[in-house]
């Protein structure tokens, strides 16, 4: 019953895709496993795709902040994409508005997106 | 006793009703062309002796089975029509009652000797007159209802269009007042349009609701919340002065969220976040050559 997040590598960017609901355990080791990923130099930026994702708990939603704010003390931009409406809602009905947490629609625009902070910085 | 006393005035009023049959339709006839409500309605010119005919072997039927099925079922059906064209109801309830009137002439012509049977049967009559009075407004209102909820249906899917201008923007005009049923409505059509078109800016224009209160504020904040965790930019365009007034009384903290005048400013700067540029190419006014002002 262990849920494996893959952690992926394209250029200098971590994308890490959430298949399924999380267990807490799940979530915490999630977390630690990707700030152990971006803590490796020329990591540009990591995106979190939820695209597959259709339940969020609260836990999960502090979790996604929390690793916004380690990630950003570490100067990694973090970008959260493909959520789905259902999880909008029911996000936006708890409400937590994620704040601060970049998004995006897709994986391709959560690149751009992620690629352009670069190029301004 | 009594028992076998109602059996045999059940069976008399349907020995008469079935005997009678061209008796009734005929006066049906007759009285409803006289009549002041009946004859000028357009409706049941054309069938007025079939619903004649149906009502009576509804009511037959009914008389031999001792409920109020088929004629419910018939007096629905007629209502429900009437109220879904949205025709008056009058003449049905006329022609209950012609059909009812009928009946009791015909009773006392035939049985002009037996005063006692006859008034048993015109009581009898009467009995079923009211029965079908009541059903009739029963099924009027439920008629009414089912049509007040499918325009309920309608006006929810009317009021919530998500148009897609430009690629990857989208406008979302309100107009009408916002209640919690309609705002979820919204913010379920926009979330969905915006993954459909996987657009990246919305253009929410509020001119057109009248009311703006805390609860429509809210309601308005939230749903550029929820977009923007999809990962669109949302600008509300179209605030009036009374808007902005009730806003800033009320000290509603609209924070990050952008908002402009009006749907061009709105657009230029949606425009401009895209890297689009609008610009006139060639002279002045609209060129009728391109179908432009066609």
């Amino acid at each position: 019953m262990h849920q494996q997040v893959p952690i992926l590598k394209i250029d200098d960017f971590w994308i890490a895709s959430v298949q399924g609901s999380l267990h807490d355990q799940d979530v915490i080791e999630f977390k630690e496993a990707l700030l152990n990923k971006i803590m490796q130099p020329k990591s540009r930026g990591l995106i979190i795709d939820l695209t597959v994702l259709d339940v969020v708990d609260s836990f999960v939603t502090k979790t996604l902040i929390d690793i916004r704010g380690l990630a950003g003390l570490m100067g990694v931009p973090v970008v959260i994409a493909g959520m789905s409406p259902a999880v909008a809602i029911t996000l936006v009905e708890m409400g937590l508005n994620l704040e601060g947490v970049d998004t995006a629609l897709n994986l391709q625009k959560g690149l751009d997106k992620l690629r352009n902070a670069g190029k301004e910085r | 006793m009594q028992l076998s006393g109602g059996l045999q005035v059940e069976q008399e009023i349907v020995g008469f009703w079935t005997d009678s049959r061209n008796e009734i339709i005929g006066k049906c006839i007759e009285l409803s062309a006289k009549d002041a409500i009946l004859e000028p309605d357009e409706s049941y010119r054309q069938n007025r002796e079939q619903v004649f005919e149906h009502l009576w072997s509804a009511l037959l039927q009914d008389m031999q089975s001792d409920t109020m099925a088929k004629t419910g079922e018939v007096v629905g059906s007629l209502s429900r029509e009437a109220v879904r064209y949205g025709r008056n109801v009058e003449p049905i309830q006329r022609i209950i009652e012609i059909l009812m009137k009928s009946a009791e002439e015909a009773a006392r012509t035939k049985y002009r000797e037996d005063a006692n049977r006859a008034s048993r049967i015109a009581g009898h009559i009467k009995e079923y007159l009211d029965k079908t009075m009541i059903i009739l407004t029963k099924s009027i209102i439920r008629a009414q209802a089912e049509v007040i909820e499918k325009q309920k249906e309608y006006l929810l899917e009317l009021s919530t269009p998500v148009i897609p201008l430009l690629d990857g923007i989208l406008v979302l005009p309100l107009i009408g007042t916002i209640d919690t049923r309609r705002a979820k409505q919204i913010m379920d059509n926009l979330l969905n349009g915006i993954v459909e078109a996987q657009a990246d800016t919305v253009l929410i224009d509020i001119s057109g609701v009248p009311i703006v209160d805390t609860q429509v504020a809210h309601h308005l904040i939230k749903t550029v919340q929820a977009a923007s965790l999809l990962g669109a930019r949302c600008i509300i365009v179209g605030i009036r002065p009374e808007f902005a007034q009730t806003i800033v009384k009320l000290g509603i903290d609209f924070g990050s969220i952008v908002t402009k005048n009006s749907l061009q400013a709105g657009l230029k700067l949606a425009l401009k976040w895209h890297n689009y540029e609008l610009r006139r190419v060639g002279g002045g006014g609209p060129d009728a050559s391109t179908g432009a002002d066609s």
